[in-house]
């Protein structure tokens, strides 16, 4: 009889809760630009072509996590292990360019209702991608010491995978929501 | 049958309102009364009927019966509820339509500010009724804001909150209008009745919100085209007590720059 | 062991257990047993009786409220004493209380029992939610100690009230916290109990053959998990704006305050339905079980549960009607068509007791309170749904009125639910006499408390005042009021003596006192851990009713 993975549903029924977390906040993005003009305000001025290459480093990140995925399928502990390495420097990445794009934003948090919804919604983002690095760490270190590399360790992996495929979606809308359709 | 539309025409405890739209309030509010009732009685005695009827009795060694299903009697229980709501919905879209109908022209136009705990009422010329009420004591009405308003006219009221959230209302309006930051309301009142009416901020919006309280003085039409001709523009009545504060009208009709800093 | 020696002489065909791992070693116990337990039956006790402790606490604040309002131009309390009062009952009543009182109390409890599982999913990550709802309790308690007391804003806290320049203190910060923590642990719950339901059915327990109550939780889970992140965004902006001078609500700097309302009912009207579906579920499963009879209508039920989910996440501006700024026809024709689904489920209701054989005891009595109650409490809900009634009735004593019936008709619910299944998790019965005793006082006393305040709405005075004029006419209906809390508050002390003094001294109950229909009455009482020895065969939504009544069987056709 087919039953469906306890980890894999809780963690889908989990991301669900996420999704609508970022909802509310694109919610919030949505409904403060409907009513704002010039939108951005003066003043809050982006520079999207970094932000650009952060991104798609994130989106490339997400094919390295998968082929990582799929290598642990087929058994390999170190090929799972080199991949998801890439796919950690790729996240890495994407942290430091926001970092750095944050540091050269000529506006803050507090300056306008803009400045909050900016910081809050790509910071919250922010946070869940340092959240996806550690877990990567947390399945690269049970993944290294365990000595029997299987089907034990495979739900734990295949989460990650999950998770990090919807933070680099979130990433997406967010990126086309504020960069994009400005 | 003279006693059957003597009761038909209760107002199922509502009280009487004195404006031309409050009649289409109360109209509904029958309507959903003639609804209501009969169905909450309905319900109830069902209810009541299945209880005393099928109870338990000691030494009672009835089978109970073991059915589940009944299609037809199910999808009449469902349809004719939502015919019911289609009814209500149809006469509440009418209703809503007068209520809150907006008068190009209406005859006064008068701005009405809330602030953390008092009303500021400001006329067309500049005239300003402000107070803020006794913490002390609520059952004196000394202090008191007072809004008013001619009879039988069109009275058009812009709402405006100085800091958080308030609400305008007055029981014998049988009307509620918040006042939020950011939004710009504006509704129509047609009072029919001259009198001296109480209200009250509708809505928590800190300490001494229970006394955040004002009078609306309705005179009649010729009786508030005296009064208002008396109140000079760019005046002040605070607790009743008038002030000309000349060439200061900016200061006074300045909309959202009440005390600085209010905007929370 | 003596309870073993009553057991009911079902015998089973043979079904293994589907247990899982058995943790081997001595248990814990005292104490410990109560901090480390991972036994979904265990945690949903701690929920049951954190839950009791938070509705004796809250219910003492709304006796503060009420003694401060028997007179006009009271001062009992300071104006700010009674607003935090009326803050922290709502929070307290709807955070802490009436939702995890039924979805996490007995959601925990019952679920496991009634598909037959051994245990929740996760059941570590149940032991997390716990502490994290008790965290969210104490932080909302602890809001009293701080300088500027707790918050003052309301349960609903409209911005800009909440900002930092007009609640400053911790106390606000506290009661966000608070309300994130058992937020979180609402959606640990959820993310839990779905998963249980979704994978650990025993075999033969189809979806279409769970017991109403859990087709009930499982929908309020989803309501939780679409509601609640929603309303913790809204929380993490309220955040940034006190703490780093954010201007998400401030309407100077661009943001509006418009915003919190819209977010914070998007959550706060599905989050009524999660408040009562649960009720709704506990009441038809006492109900079937009083009458001894199959639910009517069981799949319509399941229908009426699902469209009244899906349409409470349609209806949340029908709480923003006098703001001017939403779509008045299309809330109002959403809200009014909840009334349908909600409606099947009252004639469900009375069609399960028709020509049933219906025993009235207290259980049954607090069904019929809940039923009453909740029928008033649903038709002013059809009044107020109506803009233009609502334009006169918003935020006045009506209002109040109508979802204390809504509500405490749940709540009634609720402790006949608690009743029915006292003896699964006690192996005793709580007393019949004390039992009809609180249920006359708790009934009494709530009309009294709230029938007269749908009258103090209509003669126009607003919810949250502190304190009022005696001219307006309110003095009477409100004495009556306040006599009414004293009355329900007794009532509510004798059901808590019953239920504490039953636990050593109550009559031996044995494993299926009721007659019960559904899984739980299979195991013994109290179940032990991992629950079931056997499982009868599962043929339809009744499986202990089945076996033990082969000749009343549910009659095929309609």
């Amino acid at each position: 009889m087919y039953r469906p993975k306890l980890l894999q549903v809780g963690v889908i029924v989990w991301l669900a809760s996420e999704l609508m977390f970022f909802s509310g906040l694109f919610a919030a993005y949505f409904s403060l630009r409907s009513a704002t003009r010039p939108w951005p305000p003066k003043g809050d001025i982006l520079d999207v072509p970094p932000v650009l290459v952060a991104t798609i480093l994130l989106v490339l990140s997400s094919f390295t996590m998968q082929y990582g995925v799929h290598r642990a399928i087929k058994g390999s502990k170190w090929g799972f292990i080199g991949w998801t390495a890439m796919t950690f420097v790729l996240g890495g990445l994407f942290e430091g360019m926001q970092i750095s794009d944050y540091l050269s934003r000529p506006f803050s948090i507090s300056k306008d209702a803009y400045g909050s919804a900016f910081y809050t919604l790509t910071g919250f983002h922010f946070l869940h991608v340092a959240g996806g690095l550690i877990a990567m760490i947390i399945v690269g270190v049970r993944v290294i010491r365990t000595p029997r590399f299987g089907h034990r360790t495979m739900p734990a992996i295949e989460m990650l995978s999950y998770y990090w495929h919807f933070v680099d979606v979130v990433w997406v809308a967010m990126f086309l929501a504020i960069f994009v359709l400005k | 049958m003279h006693q059957l539309t003597g009761l038909l025409a209760t107002n199922f405890g509502s009280p009487s309102g004195v404006t031309t739209q409050d009649h289409y309030t109360r109209e509904l509010w029958r309507l959903s009364g003639y609804f209501s009732v009969p169905i909450g009685l309905l319900v109830l005695g069902l209810i009541a009927y299945a209880v005393l009827r099928y109870r338990r009795r000691p030494g009672d060694d009835r089978k109970p019966a073991q059915f589940q299903y009944h299609i037809p009697l199910e999808a009449t229980y469902t349809i004719i509820p939502l015919v019911i709501v289609a009814v209500i919905f149809g006469f509440m879209y009418s209703a809503e339509n007068h209520v809150n109908k907006i008068a190009a022209k209406p005859a006064v136009a008068i701005t009405v500010d809330g602030f953390q705990w008092g009303w500021r009422f400001v006329y067309p010329n500049g005239h300003v009724q402000i107070g803020t009420a006794d913490y002390n004591n609520i059952n004196t009405n000394n202090d008191l804001p007072v809004l008013v308003m001619p009879s039988n006219e069109t009275v058009q009221l812009h709402v405006v909150s100085l800091d958080v959230v308030h609400t305008f209302y007055v029981k014998e309006f049988l009307f509620n209008r918040d006042l939020i930051p950011g939004i710009n309301n504006v509704f129509d009142i047609n009072v029919t009745k001259p009198g001296l009416y109480p209200g009250q901020c509708n809505n928590i919006c800190g300490e001494y919100h229970a006394y955040m309280r004002f009078l609306v003085d309705v005179m009649a039409p010729a009786q508030y085209k005296a009064w208002y001709a008396n109140q000079p523009a760019c005046s002040i009545t605070t607790a009743g007590v008038s002030a000309i504060q000349k060439g200061n009208c900016s200061v006074i009709n300045a909309g959202s720059n009440f005390s600085g800093n209010t905007q929370g | 062991m003596t309870l073993l020696e009553q057991r009911t002489s079902i015998t089973f065909e043979g079904h293994e257990p589907n247990l899982m791992e058995i943790v081997p070693g001595p248990r814990p116990h005292g104490i410990l047993k109560y901090v480390t337990s991972t036994d979904h039956k265990q945690i949903g006790l701690n929920y049951l009786i954190t839950a009791m402790i938070a509705f004796g606490v809250a219910g003492l604040m709304a006796l503060v409220m009420r003694t401060q309002l028997i007179v006009p131009n009271n001062h009992f309390v300071s104006e700010n004493v009674y607003n935090e009062m009326f803050t922290i009952h709502g929070t307290l009543m709807l955070f802490v209380f009436a939702g995890p009182f039924a979805f996490a109390g007995f959601g925990n409890y019952l679920v496991p029992l009634m598909i037959g599982a051994p245990d929740m999913a996760f059941p570590r990550f149940n032991n997390l939610s716990y502490w994290l709802y008790l965290g969210g309790f104490s932080l909302l308690m602890a809001g009293f100690l701080t300088n500027n007391g707790a918050a003052q804003f309301g349960w609903f806290g409209y911005a800009p009230l909440t900002e930092a320049i007009h609640s400053p203190g911790p106390g606000a910060d506290l009661w966000l916290a608070g309300i994130g923590l058992t937020g979180l642990s609402g959606i640990f719950t959820a993310v839990n109990i779905i998963t249980t339901v979704f994978t650990l059915r025993a075999p033969g327990m189809v979806m279409f053959r769970m017991p109403i109550f859990v087709w009930n939780i499982l929908v309020t889970m989803f309501l939780i998990l679409l509601a609640f992140p929603v309303l913790t965004s809204a929380f993490a902006m309220l955040w940034i704006d006190r703490h780093l001078n954010g201007d998400f609500f401030r309407a100077a700097h661009g943001g509006q305050p418009i915003l919190w309302q819209n977010l914070f009912w998007f959550f706060g009207h599905p989050e009524v339905y999660i408040l009562a579906l649960p009720y709704f579920g506990i009441v038809t499963e006492i109900l079937a079980t009083m009458s001894r009879k199959p639910v009517f209508g069981y799949k319509g039920m399941i229908a009426a549960t699902l469209s009244i989910g899906a349409l409470s996440m349609g209806v949340w501006a029908h709480h923003m009607y006098t703001t001017g700024a939403v779509l008045l026809p299309f809330f109002a024709a959403m809200s009014l068509l909840i009334a349908v689904p909600t409606g099947i489920k009252f004639f469900n209701w009375i069609g399960t007791m028709w020509r049933g054989t219906i025993v009235l005891n207290t259980a049954m009595l607090f069904c019929l309170g809940f039923l009453s109650m909740f029928l008033f409490g649903g038709i002013t809900g059809v009044i107020l749904a109506q803009p233009v009634l609502d334009f006169q009735l918003h935020n006045t004593y009506f209002v109040v009125a109508h979802f204390h019936y809504v509500l405490l008709g749940g709540i009634m619910g609720g402790l006949g639910g608690l009743y029915y299944w006292y003896p699964k998790m006690t192996g005793r019965k709580m007393s019949e006499k004390w039992g009809k005793l609180g249920f006359a006082l708790i009934f009494l006393g709530f009309n009294l408390t709230f029938f007269p305040q749908h009258d103090l709405g209509l003669r126009g005075m607003p919810r949250r005042i502190e304190t009022y004029n005696a001219g307006m006419g309110w003095n009477f209906l409100n004495e009556l009021s306040s006599i009414g809390a004293y009355i329900t508050g007794v009532g509510v002390l004798v059901t808590a003596w019953n239920f504490f003094s039953s636990w050593r001294k109550g009559e031996i109950a044995g494993d299926n006192p009721w007659d019960g229909q559904t899984l739980e009455w299979a195991c013994s009482s109290p179940p032990p851990d991992h629950n079931f020895e056997a499982l009868p065969p599962i043929r339809s939504e009744r499986p202990v009713w089945d076996a033990n009544h082969p000749d009343m069987l549910t009659e095929v056709g309609h």
